[in-house]
């Protein structure tokens, strides 16, 4: 074994070695000037972004990249603390409708435009503006009444009700600070070239290739630690890991679980974990008998081993959810999962009158490759308590396609992911019965008037209190099975550091330097 | 031929008493006997057959049963072909799999040769505006590659395993026609035909007792290979996801499934790769020695 590697090696070593000592014999000063520039750092993602512009884009990738572009109001500590960032400070009147934002001076954007109040002006009233259309509009521009500037520097927010999550709202990318000028002069062209005050100048973006972004020189948090970021994306699991492994990529996205034990015996990556407030779970329709009845619900939470799940499938990589949101996430209480208990998942089964072969189809979007297993575990699980669970695996359009008619699926396996660390952003996403994206049709005035109350109170504990009753109550009741809590990992080479990983899977390259 | 080899000799006997009624399977049966390649062929057939059939008395596992203390395991005296990501033993999976591989092969070929010798045949037989209009038609079905019209089928039909039979259905109609027409033309002109025809016979018992009889030959040739490509087609749709939705244990969704775990875990995508090879092989060498056999002059 040992020979074999020395024998691959060799030839490279020589090569590298005879290099090295050549560059140094010839040019000094260029070696040693090397050692001080910054680098090209280049990123593996699982696929493209869909639109970068900030206040329209709502997935994980699109954000990914314009958190580098674009800075925010505010910000999220890796502890998921919000922290100043464009505002130096705040304050919020009794009532908690008004906002009054101090804002950091001498920042420009990076067309050289100078950021200032009338800057924020311009950006939340293009996303209040419900003629635009901007599927980021519910975060905050829904609840927007006037904005007023006081003097340069001071911008005030007159919003028509309180809201509670209104800074975690404001700190995620989709309340980026554009270039005003950018926002008039060519609004269209934001989704291709997107202008902001982040440490990265986006430059160009070839789709299904790759996004370069180039290092912002001037930026006010000081020069980035590489000359530019690179994202390509590989949709193939093992193509990113190997890319990782040759050097090709400094960064990848998800590395899959199978090769955890490979990579960590290679002296050159590493692979960082970080838990994210992403709960896996399975949906239940419940407009269609017999889950339309509450013990049919509990009966199918009874029916899963979630410990097996999380602890042998998933070789405890992730972690059991014990609410429907995610530990990390403000507004959580621990309410437990539901035991393992075969006999009176039957038991409950049989009192609703649940006949033995009754088929249920449970569909899965094809894109989420580590949401598989589960799927899987949870159809075996349903037919060892007597249902003829058919498991359909669609591709992502057609699964949105089939989620909008109820009648085409009786469980449907969904991730809710608090992207604003609040509690609010999943209940009222997937459990407020007036919301579009509530699958499971779950509707009861009790769980609606708690998470109404929790986005609408401004007081923490008040807050923490609406949700802990909401989460009760969406247990005992059971429209989802929650399953468990994403754990994201993330495949560094060990040249790279300051890569700062985030719970809502974004990452922060304003501090990352590679060697 | 070796004269020590009674089987042989005995085939040689039968072939001499019925060349006197001049039959043409029994010098093909001849023929087919002497080429080994073609025997293999044929005895890896029968052996992959067998395991369909006797799945349940063979398969050491139930195929779909997952078991979450045995992940991943390399192949061992209590799994000899290891286990999956969940546990279910590869070895039942395989030979539950040999059942799925033959039914779609068998009756997507079926399904095309209904429909493909039916057209081929009143094309051939009636020729004119029926035969342009007709084989017009499968020109244009001809100029998709057939792996994209497969899955162009199964897109709109939507993923199953019922909807890949039928697409591999209509993917492989084309070129029944076609050989079933050359073979119907040049029958149709023979002595006998005409024979039959002016003694007053209907098209119908032309076509069913004459034509056909005649020109079975190319067909039974074709629809060996077929089955090979239908069984490979069944599980590139799998791989692609297309094709078995799970548990089933397809074997290209389990090579598809497996891909995740190359590196790690070999076996578990490899065994259902070789699988899928042995059993192409098996008929294709089956089919050509099929070929070799019913008309050595026959190019297909």
């Amino acid at each position: 074994m040992k020979q074999k590697r020395f024998g691959k090696w060799a030839a490279p070593l020589v090569l590298a070695v005879s290099l090295l000592v050549s560059a140094c014999g010839t040019s000094e000063t260029s070696s040693v000037g090397a050692e001080v520039e910054a680098k090209d750092l280049v990123v593996g993602l699982t696929g493209d972004p869909v639109s970068l512009d900030p206040h329209n884009a709502t997935d994980t990738i699109s954000s990914l990249i314009n958190y580098q572009i674009l800075d925010t109001l505010v910000a999220f500590n890796d502890k998921m603390e919000i922290v100043p960032r464009l505002a130096e400070s705040w304050t919020v009147s009794e009532d908690g409708k008004t906002w009054t934002f101090k804002l950091r001076q001498g920042v420009t954007f990076q067309d050289g435009t100078p950021f200032n109040a009338e800057a924020v002006k311009t950006n939340f009233e293009r996303l209040a503006d419900k003629s635009k259309k901007l599927s980021r509009r519910v975060l905050i521009g829904q609840f927007i009444d006037k904005i007023t500037t006081n003097g340069d520097y001071e911008v005030v927010f007159q919003l028509n009700t309180p809201q509670g999550p209104f800074l975690n709202n404001l700190a995620v990318t989709a309340s980026g600070i554009l270039s005003p000028k950018s926002i008039k002069e060519n609004e269209q062209g934001i989704a291709k070239n997107p202008v902001g005050t982040g440490p990265f100048t986006f430059k160009e973006w070839t789709p299904g290739n790759q996004v370069v972004l180039e290092a912002n020189q001037q930026y006010w948090g000081g020069k980035p630690g590489v000359k530019s970021v690179t994202f390509k994306p590989v949709p193939e699991n093992a193509a990113r890991v190997i890319m990782l492994e040759t050097g090709e990529a400094d960064v990848i996205e998800k590395v899959p679980a199978s090769e955890f034990e490979r990579l960590k015996s290679n002296d050159e990556v590493q692979v960082i974990s970080r838990p994210t407030n992403r709960v896996l779970y399975i949906g239940i329709n419940t407009t269609v008998a017999p889950f339309d009845q509450v013990k049919v619900r509990q009966a199918l939470n009874y029916a899963i081993d979630r410990e097996t799940l999380v602890n042998k499938l998933y070789e405890g990589r992730v972690k059991l959810a014990t609410a429907s949101v995610a530990a990390q996430t403000f507004g959580y209480s621990d309410v437990g999962a539901y035991a393992y208990d075969v006999e009176k998942a039957k038991q409950l089964l049989q009192e609703a009158g649940v006949k033995e072969g009754t088929k249920l189809r449970l569909i899965l979007a094809a894109n989420v490759i580590q949401d598989r297993p589960a799927a899987e575990f949870v159809q075996n699980s349903l037919q060892k308590v007597g249902f003829d669970a058919e498991l359909k695996i669609l591709e992502l359009g057609s699964y949105l396609e089939t989620l909008k008619d109820p009648s085409t699926y009786e469980l449907f396996v969904r991730g809710a992911a608090a992207s604003t660390g609040d509690a609010d952003s999943v209940l009222s996403d997937g459990l407020l019965s007036t919301s579009a994206t509530n699958y499971s049709h779950y509707a009861n005035p009790k769980v609606d008037e708690w998470i109404k109350a929790g986005s609408a109170q401004t007081k923490p504990e008040e807050r923490q209190k609406s949700y802990a009753e909401a989460l009760k109550l969406i247990k005992e009741e059971a429209p989802w099975i929650s399953l468990h809590e994403d754990v994201g990992y993330v495949g560094i080479r060990k040249n790279v550091e300051g890569v700062e990983v985030q719970p809502t899977y974004i990452w922060d390259l304003r501090k990352v330097v590679k060697k | 031929m070796s004269d020590t080899d009674v089987s042989v000799q005995v085939a040689t006997q039968a072939a001499e008493v019925s060349y006197q009624r001049r039959s043409p399977w029994a010098s093909m049966l001849r023929r087919f006997r002497k080429n080994k390649r073609a025997l293999v062929g044929f005895w890896m057939v029968v052996v992959f057959v067998g395991i369909a059939v006797f799945a349940q008395a063979i398969a050491p596992y139930d195929p779909i049963e997952q078991n979450m203390d045995v992940i991943l395991q390399p192949p061992s005296a209590d799994h000899l072909f290891g286990t999956d990501e969940y546990g279910r033993d590869i070895l039942s999976r395989i030979i539950y799999g040999s059942q799925i591989s033959l039914m779609i092969g068998i009756v997507g070929v079926l399904i095309s040769v209904v429909i493909g010798v039916g057209l081929g045949t009143v094309s051939g037989y009636f020729g004119g505006r029926t035969d342009m209009f007709i084989m017009r038609i499968m020109d244009i079905f001809m100029a998709f590659p057939s792996f994209l019209l497969a899955l162009a089928i199964v897109s709109v039909l939507g993923p199953g395993m019922v909807n890949v039979m039928i697409a591999i259905g209509i993917f492989s109609v084309p070129t029944f026609a076609r050989i079933s027409r050359s073979a119907v033309i040049s029958v149709k002109n023979k002595e006998f035909i005409e024979a039959a025809k002016s003694m007053g016979a209907s098209h119908a018992r032309v076509i069913f007792k004459h034509v056909l009889p005649n020109s079975v030959a190319p067909i039974i040739v074709l629809s060996t290979m077929r089955i090979a490509t239908a069984i490979l087609t069944a599980s590139g749709l799998s791989f692609l996801g297309m094709g078995a939705q799970p548990p089933t244990p397809e074997w290209g969704a389990m090579l598809s499934t497996g891909r995740e775990y190359l590196r790690t875990a070999p076996h578990v995508s490899t065994i259902p790769g070789l699988a899928i090879m042995f059993m192409v092989l098996a008929f294709n060498m089956l089919g050509d020695g099929l070929r070799d056999a019913l008309d050595p002059k026959m190019k297909l």
